[in-house]
């Protein structure tokens, strides 16, 4: 007859549920908490803790100033961060095209206008978030489906041959710095 | 959005979801965006290995008088965005004959009912010395004694009523063939160069083949 060796049981819930948090201020000074799990998802984050020692004790008394990163944003990011956080990691990808589904609530999350996404995406870009930048990416591929270039030169902002020559004569009309 | 300003790693990264298809419509944007898409996605632009200009999928307007033109258009500017390693192929319906373009590696049309020795001939100057040539035409017809179809290396001709002895003079083309056609094999013991005839009650197949290079061709005569 086997016994049952006494341990404690701890629930998976309870650790969740008991994260460390870290605080993140953004560059219009907005603060921001964040669960380890969820900051481990942003390479930049990761490594700025881990070089500054910050552990369970010392994380919310001495905030992460991110200057490129704007309140707005940020929230998006913690949001998108503490959704994924469990995510299981997933495979490299072999093929060209990256096939995965956009999950409906990312789609929702990343409902916003052009302006913003761009932003969203220059901050994904330096914050390191490989997964928040595939679905970003996904959505702009996604506004290119069925459309004319003329409608692609509109929605991406791509300026014409004309536009371009344009501009180049008049970089190249303007004095440089001696001058 | 301007897409232009994102960096490098990020514009690598939106052109990896887009479909081939999906990143030549985006090239017609500007240049400036044709060589962006040329720099950067280089590792799948040459792994194309076939450029089909065929019928249009789509419906566009355009003046049927200038035709000619906007296909030559077209298949320049598919030369530049793929470049050279792909093999380009015309496919025609019978509708109109084959545009005369160059840089083509293999052709497949079906002839309209209307067009003489002369106009076929003016389809190929510009690449007269294809891979693979396939004509499909019901109606009689003539090729030119020195037509620069001959110079193709293999040669296709399907409901084509020409001359069997003018072809076999004129041409070192080889036929597109499969050994399984044929019943008839002849093998020179001195240099073993072969030859195979097959006929049927629509065709003429001769192949002259080398017995060297190709030792599949021996194993199945034997």
């Amino acid at each position: 007859m086997s016994v049952e060796p006494e341990v404690p049981i701890v629930q998976v819930e309870e650790v969740r549920e008991n994260p460390v948090l870290y605080k993140i201020i953004s560059s219009d000074n907005h603060v921001f908490t964040i669960s380890e799990h969820a900051v481990k998802l942003s390479k930049t984050l990761w490594d700025l803790i881990t070089n500054l020692g910050l552990t369970a004790e010392n994380a919310l008394d001495n905030p992460i100033p991110v200057e490129n990163v704007n309140g707005k944003n940020m929230e998006t990011i913690v949001q998108f961060c503490e959704r994924h956080k469990y995510d299981e990691e997933e495979p490299e990808y072999t093929n060209y095209i990256r096939e995965f589904v956009l999950p409906e609530w990312d789609r929702q999350l990343l409902s916003i206008d052009n302006e913003e996404l761009f932003q969203l995406i220059l901050a994904t870009n330096y914050l390191d978030i490989q997964k928040l930048m595939d679905y970003c990416c996904r959505v702009i591929g996604d506004m290119a489906k069925d459309k004319t270039p003329e409608e692609l030169r509109i929605i991406y902002g791509i300026p014409t041959d004309a536009e371009d020559d344009a501009l180049e004569r008049s970089a190249s009309d303007s004095p440089g710095p001696s001058g | 959005m301007k897409f232009l300003s994102f960096p490098t790693l990020v514009q690598r990264e939106i052109f990896d979801t887009f479909e081939l298809s999906e990143l030549l419509i985006l090239s017609f944007c500007s240049k400036k965006l044709k060589y962006l898409i040329q720099a950067i996605q280089k590792h799948r632009l040459n792994k194309v290995e076939t450029v089909n200009l065929d019928g249009p999928s789509h419906i566009y307007a355009y003046d049927k008088e200038q035709t000619g033109v906007i296909i030559e258009g077209i298949h320049t500017f598919l030369y530049q965005f793929f470049g050279p390693s792909p093999d380009y192929r015309v496919c025609t319906n019978n509708s109109q004959p084959p545009p005369n373009l160059k840089n083509i590696n293999s052709s497949a049309i079906i002839l309209p009912d209307d067009i003489t020795a002369e106009e076929l001939e003016n389809c190929f100057t510009a690449s007269p010395k294809q891979e693979y040539i396939v004509i499909n035409k019901k109606t009689t017809h003539k090729l030119l004694p020195n037509s620069v179809i001959y110079d193709t290396d293999y040669l296709n001709l399907l409901r084509c009523d020409v001359d069997g002895e003018d072809v076999l003079s004129a041409t070192d083309a080889r036929y597109k063939w499969n050994t399984a056609d044929f019943s008839h094999h002849l093998i020179r013991s001195s240099d073993g160069v072969g030859a195979s005839i097959a006929i049927t009650q629509n065709h003429f197949y001769f192949v002259v083949w080398s017995e060297i290079e190709n030792p599949e061709i021996m194993n199945h005569i034997k």
